[in-house]
């Protein structure tokens, strides 16, 4: 088996010079680490430690949405870096599975109401890409973030 | 007065965490921060804190065009308010 890369930066497996059929997605933070193997469907992981960072204010303009953005600023001390980081993963596993890498704007959807509260897992459809429905599920704990989001094949979709 | 160049390596130096690099290292201005285990996500919060630095507009489309130390500074030595 090898690894090629696609004209985003997404890694894929190859077999025999063919990209092979399963998917996959690495992440770290901290010392631990996420990997993700699917059979199919584009898939993407994020890990994060939950802790104090110098300029939240620029990592909320640059991640969040609109309501996203209200939800975190009105949270306050553990409690909003909590939710923070919970939609951080959500959404930045979303775009590594998406693959467009930085053509995906973060700012530009935003992750299900009943995920920013207490649901933990979820589908999603973006704006950019209608006929996608994608399964995101939350697999934090108290000192990680962390998410996946794995695209659904057509008969799966709700 | 600091260069560009010091500038904006500082920035990059306190706010990114670039695999393989241990603190002190020189940064490599030709290596892609995407592929550096920066992820999407920081590299668009970087960019603002680069716009807010320099006094420039950087968008979220013109972000896939300035991965690379080099191809920022550029930018930034364009573009500078």
């Amino acid at each position: 088996m090898a690894f090629g890369v696609s004209p985003h930066g997404k890694p894929f497996a190859r077999v025999r010079d063919r990209q092979a059929d399963i998917s996959f997605s690495v992440s770290h933070g901290g010392w631990h680490g996420l990997i993700a193997i699917a059979p199919g469907g584009r898939l993407g992981v994020d890990i994060e430690e939950r802790v104090e960072r110098r300029r939240l204010d620029l990592l909320i303009e640059a991640a969040l949405g609109e309501e996203e953005t209200a939800e975190v600023t009105s949270a306050t001390g553990s409690e909003q870096l909590h939710l923070f980081f919970k939609l951080w993963t959500m959404k930045e596993a979303l775009v590594k599975a998406h693959g467009l890498g930085m053509g995906l704007d973060a700012t530009t959807f935003e992750i299900p109401r009943g995920m920013r509260r207490m649901d933990v897992s979820g589908t999603l459809v973006l704006p950019q890409m209608p006929d996608v429905t994608w399964r995101l599920e939350d697999l934090g704990e108290e000192r990680f973030a962390a998410a996946i989001a794995h695209e659904l094949a057509p008969e799966a979709r709700p | 007065m600091a260069s560009n160049e010091e500038r904006l390596i500082s920035l990059l130096d306190e706010n990114l965490t670039i695999e393989g690099r241990n603190a002190g290292d020189p940064i490599d201005l030709d290596r892609n921060i995407a592929e550096a285990g920066v992820s999407s996500q920081d590299i668009a919060a970087f960019l603002r804190l680069v716009n807010e630095e320099f006094g420039t507009s950087i968008s979220a489309g013109d972000c896939g065009d300035l991965l690379t130390p080099r191809s920022l500074l550029e930018y930034v030595d364009a573009n500078a308010a």
